[in-house]
Formats: C-alpha cells, structure tokens, sequence
C-alpha cells in the first residue's frame, strides 16, 4: 500500500482535526474577548435572573 | 439468468494492510496520548466542570463521556498489537493435523455447507459451481453439501443438477444454528467448510487456509468477508459534469487528483467490513480471542463436537444442581442416594438437547466463546488476512436493518444471559475483547445522550458543564486531537469515518436490542434478504429524522434568540453546540440518504 492510499483513507480524520482545531481557536478567542461567563451558564435559575 | 450484481463480477479484493511496526509503534504512541489527555479531561469534568444547578443533564453527559472512553480504552487494547499467524502450507494428510490419529492415515476430508432458507437457488448454484473449482495440491475428499431449511424441489434440483448433496429437515428448530447441526450429523468430514447462500469460495481459499490446521490446538479459521457488489457511486469530476458540463468535469478531475478519489452515492449502508476484519478481528489474533462471523470460516468438526459435549455435560450438571438442591431431605439424611442421583441425571441428560451448534440467533459468537473458554484442549481460532471469497451486501435498508438487529440483538442476550466475563476458562485478554464488543452495542445508550446534549443546551439555555470557558476547550482540545490521529494510525489504509457516524446513527436499532434484551422478548427477525427490497424506508429511520429535525429546530431557536438580544446563552456555548449539532446531523444524514437510496438503473435488477 503506497503512503499516498493511507493518506486519502485518511482524509475524513485529518479534516475533522482541522475544523475542531479551526473551531477550538475561534471559541478561545470569542471567550477572551467577549468576557466568557465563569459562573454556571445557563441553569434553570440563572435564565430567570438574567 | 442474470443479476443485479453480475457486472460486478470482475471486482477484486483488496489486499489486507500490510503491517508495519513503525506505524503500530506511532499509534501506540498516539493511544497512550489519548489515554493521558483523556483521563487529565474526564477527571476536570467530575471534580471541577459539573454545573451543580442542573445535575440531571451534567451528571448523564459527564457519566457518557466515562462510559464512551471506557469504549475508547477497549478499542486501543484491541488495536495494540498484529501478529498474524504464519501461512503454512497445506497438509497433504490427515495425521498432519491430528498428531494423534488413531487408524491409518488418508487425505483430508472437506465438507462443504451451503445453508440456506429461501434464497434463489440459482444464487446458490454459483457458490456450488466456485466450491467446486476450490483447488487444492494433494488428494482431497471434498463433499459439497446443500443445507436447505426451505425444503424446496427447486433447490433440490438444482443440487441435483450439480451433481452434490442435498439435505434437509422436517422443521426448522433453532434456525441457521439448527440447520448447522443437522448438517453436522448428516456428515462426517474432518473439516467443515461454512458458506451462507450467497457465499462464493475463491479457488485459494482452501490451500491458504488449512495449513492452520497443522497446529492441532487451531479449531477454526475465518477469513474476512467480502461484498463485492457494494454500490460504487460516481466521483466528484463526473457529478461536476453532469450538473456544469466540461467545466466542471475539469475542475472535479483537477480536484480528484489532488485529494484522491472522491465519490458520491458510494456504499450507501456503509458496509464495508474491511475496518471489522482487517483491523478487529485480525488484531485479535495475538490474544486469540478473534470470534467467527459464519459464512466462509472453516471448522475443525472434532473441535464443534467436543466444544458441544462440554456444553451439554455442563448444562447437565446445571440441571442435577438445581434438582438436588430442591429435594427435601429426611432427618439425619445428609446426601440424596447415588440411585437417585443417577435418576435425575438420566432425566436431565434427556431432557437437554446436545447441539453442536448453540441455538443462539448469533450462534458464531457464542460458539466461538464456547471453543475459547475449554482451557484444556485451549482451542485457537485464526482471522486469516486474505479475502478468500465473495458475498452480498444488504441492498436496501430493510435487509440493512434486519442484519443489523440480529447481531446487536444476539450479542446483547448473551451478554446479559452467558456474560462470558464471567466465564471460566476465558483468559483476561480474551475477556476484554469480547467485552470490547459487547460494549460497542451498549454505546447506543450513550450515544442518545450525546444526540440529546446540544438539542438541550439551545433549547433551554441549560448547560451541562459550569461554562463553556478556555478551560474547557484547552482540555478537551488535545483529547479530541490525540484520539482522532490514534484512530487515523491505528486504521491506515482504510477509511474509517464514515463507520464512526454510522456508529452514531445506529442508535434506534442498537437501543431496541438493548429493550429486547433487557425484557427477555424473543429476538425476532427474519432471514437477512439477498434479494434488493424494492421501496424507500423512510420509517425505519424515523427516529434519526426526528432527532435531525429537532436539532435543526434547535440550532435556528437559539439563533433567533440570540440575534433577537437575548442573553441565555454565552457566545462560545452557542457555537459550540451548534457545531455539535451540526456533527450530530451530519453523522445521521448517512442513514436517513440510505433510507431513500435507490440503485442505478443500469443495476436495478434483482
């Protein structure tokens, strides 16, 4: 088997690890600059208080 | 007569994976990483991210995540080491596979079974036709035998016509497994050659799988299942030209030939079992644990017969325990009589049926764990690395469904019923991997949860985890990471993400054999159909729409609460489980296209 059909098998994984690395990148930095909650997020009481 | 799969015939397999200790090396490199990461990740979610306030949906998501890497570890221990056993070549004589053969020595004798029930005996005539043309390099007596359950004079004739054996049976007790049996006791060959009614023997299947049997110890060999008609799609440069003509033709071309082929509509019921034969099951070997799935595996007939005797004396030692324990005794009576005792054992003797196959709707497996767990005669099995015949896929999701059902359904009962963890006999590498599987059909449970978390999440706001914060991203990052490049490595050379969303959407099916099980229902099902069902089968896949359909209406809630200046959710929890839900949809969007996936009309003939 030439390295090349390991690597096409291989697509599906190394797209996925791009888009969560892409994704992952863009949550930390949505968590630094919009002010990510440290408190609970959302619970049943926290939706009444805010 | 023609069929939808002859022009497929031509097809060839493909070569199994060639091991490289380099690559095994890297992968367990990569599972150790994953190990790591995971467990620093798992023990963040329990001591430090529970969202206290809504413990009814941390606790189940942080308890699926536990049961989904306990999976996880069960799958690296499978993929730890290949050590495939040498190909010997094939014995010339009978005293070559039994060391101590009493009488004079002879060839080999083969017998052949075709089992079948009511599929087109012309179907069954080819696989008659390619056993015959089975070569062999020394003299052998090999009978090829019609196991028909259908009791059928078309299938009679066809056996006729062909000039091999014909044997049938009055009922149909214990269904394949039965049919088995009284194959078994119609014959007397050395070795038992297993084909379903659609199986076709290559001609190499014998003379590169009996060597195996040199080693007295070996009680089976299986060699890896092969469909060679799976659908084959179009690729993405035809598709583009179909829909922008020369153009897109070019462009798809360019694109194919950069990123490797890229096809729609292929193997829509994602049944390639390469990922099942050429890595599981192969991989079992070094803890010679790997079970038989049936169709094309070869049987050492002394090994079925004395697995069969030890079960039977168990089962009626069983029985005489729970007589004798149920007998009131006189005063000053300390044991019940020997005659008594010698009473209650010839009922039970009678009353137990002795089956060389178990009457179990996967009577392989279980067989197999029967063979594995004699440590005296500490039996092998062998997973052989080539594909040695061709078979057909489930063609529609009907026959898709009923296969499926009957593995999950079959598996779980004895799980439940025969757990054989805590089976005598079994070493502790044999019991994992068997608990690997077993574990994989309970996933259904924790897969609904993963289904139902990002539904949850928009709908009401309430997250399962105390903030969707950079700490939690930058422990599950690398987890996530570590997990996908082991599973990349530890499968090179064969695709294997496709299998990962289908293992997501199997869900329905997987829980209703759980609740089968679970309730003691009989595990009713009919004989996988080799003919393609004609139709679309949308309401097999109702609850995969139901769950698309309400992630979908989840992700655009939430959305237009957001856009609207709502603060129930935090930014990052809202991406988050979009993207989530999104993955979830992808991964049951395959099925819900298999439902209404109708073949080309060039192939659209049974």
């Amino acid at each position: 088997m030439r390295f090349r059909d390991g690597l096409v098998a291989a697509r599906g994984h190394l797209i996925f690890i791009v888009v969560l690395c892409v994704l992952f990148g863009a949550l930390q930095h949505l968590d630094r600059t919009q002010g990510g909650t440290d408190l609970p997020e959302a619970s049943a009481t926290t939706i009444q208080t805010r | 007569m023609s069929f939808y799969f002859d022009r497929f015939e031509d097809r060839r397999p493909p070569e199994p994976v060639p091991h490289s200790a380099l690559r095994q090396s890297v992968f367990r490199l990569l599972a150790l990483a994953a190990v790591a990461t995971g467990l620093w990740y798992l023990s963040w979610r329990w001591t430090a991210s529970l969202n206290y306030e809504a413990l009814w949906f941390a606790l189940p998501l942080v308890l699926a995540e536990t049961c989904a890497f306990i999976g996880l570890l069960l799958y690296y221990i499978n993929l730890w080491k290949v050590s495939d056993p040498p190909i010997t070549p094939p014995p010339a004589t009978i005293a070559e596979c039994v060391p101590d053969l009493h009488g004079p020595d002879r060839p080999l004798s083969v017998d052949v079974f075709f089992a079948t029930y009511n599929e087109d005996p012309e179907l069954v005539r080819l696989g008659i036709r390619d056993a015959r043309a089975m070569r062999y390099p020394h003299p052998l007596n090999l009978v090829i035998h019609v196991l028909d359950d259908g009791r059928r004079e078309e299938m009679r004739a066809v056996a006729e016509q062909e000039g091999v054996n014909y044997i049938t049976r009055p009922d149909n007790a214990g269904y394949k497994a039965g049919n088995l049996r009284n194959g078994i006791e119609e014959t007397d060959g050395d070795f038992i050659l297993i084909c379903d009614a659609d199986t076709r023997p290559f001609p190499t299947l014998l003379e590169r799988t009996m060597g195996y049997f040199r080693d007295p110890r070996v009680a089976w060999v299986q060699t890896p299942q092969w469909f060679f008609d799976l659908p084959e799609g179009i690729g993405l440069g035809e598709a583009l030209g179909q829909a922008l003509g020369r153009p897109g033709r070019t462009i798809g071309g360019a694109i194919e030939r950069v990123f490797g082929p890229i096809r729609f509509g292929e193997d829509p019921f994602v049944s390639d079992p390469r990922l099942f034969y050429d890595v599981l099951l192969r991989r079992r070997n070094w803890a010679n644990a790997a079970f038989c799935c049936g169709a094309a595996s070869i049987h050492r007939r002394e090994a079925v017969i004395e697995a069969a005797l030890r079960s039977y004396g168990a089962a009626v030692e069983r029985a005489m325990n729970l007589t004798t324990a149920s007998i009131s005794r006189a005063p000053g009576e300390n044991a019940v009589s020997t005659g008594l005792l010698n009473a209650i054992r010839d009922e039970a003797a009678h009353a137990i049926e002795f089956t060389p196959y178990k009457f179990h709707v996967s009577e392989d497996i279980y067989t197999s764990i029967v063979l594995h767990s004699d440590r005296e005669r500490d039996w092998r099995s062998i997973q052989h690395p080539y594909v040695e015949s061709k078979m057909l896929s489930p063609q529609d999701l009907l026959s898709w469904t009923v296969q499926r059902f009957k593995y999950a359904g079959g598996t779980l009962d004895i799980f439940f019923h025969d757990n054989p963890l805590w089976r005598k006999g079994l070493s502790l590498p044999q019991k994992l991997m068997y608990g690997s599987t077993f574990w994989s059909y309970l996933g259904a449970i924790w897969n609904l949860v993963f289904l139902a978390a990002p539904v949850i999440y928009l709908l009401t706001g309430i997250a399962p985890v105390d903030g969707f914060t950079v700490e939690l991203f930058n422990r599950l990052l690398p987890f996530l990471i570590a997990m996908e490049l082991a599973a990349m490595v530890g499968t090179w050379g064969i695709p294997g993400n496709r299998g990962k969303s289908s293992y997501l959407s199997f869900f329905p099916i997987n829980l209703q054999a759980i609740w089968t099980v679970v309730t003691g229902r009989p595990i009713a099902f009919k004989v996988t159909p080799k003919q393609r069902q004609q139709g679309r089968f949308y309401r097999l896949v109702w609850p995969q729409i139901a769950v698309m359909g309400l992630t979908l209406g989840a992700i655009a809630y939430a959305l237009s609460l957001h856009l609207a200046g709502s603060d129930q959710y935090s930014l990052t929890g809202l991406v988050a489980n979009i993207f989530w839900g999104f993955h979830n949809c992808m991964a049951l969007a395959g099925i819900v296209y298999a439902a209404g996936w109708q073949p080309p009309a060039s192939e659209a003939k049974t």
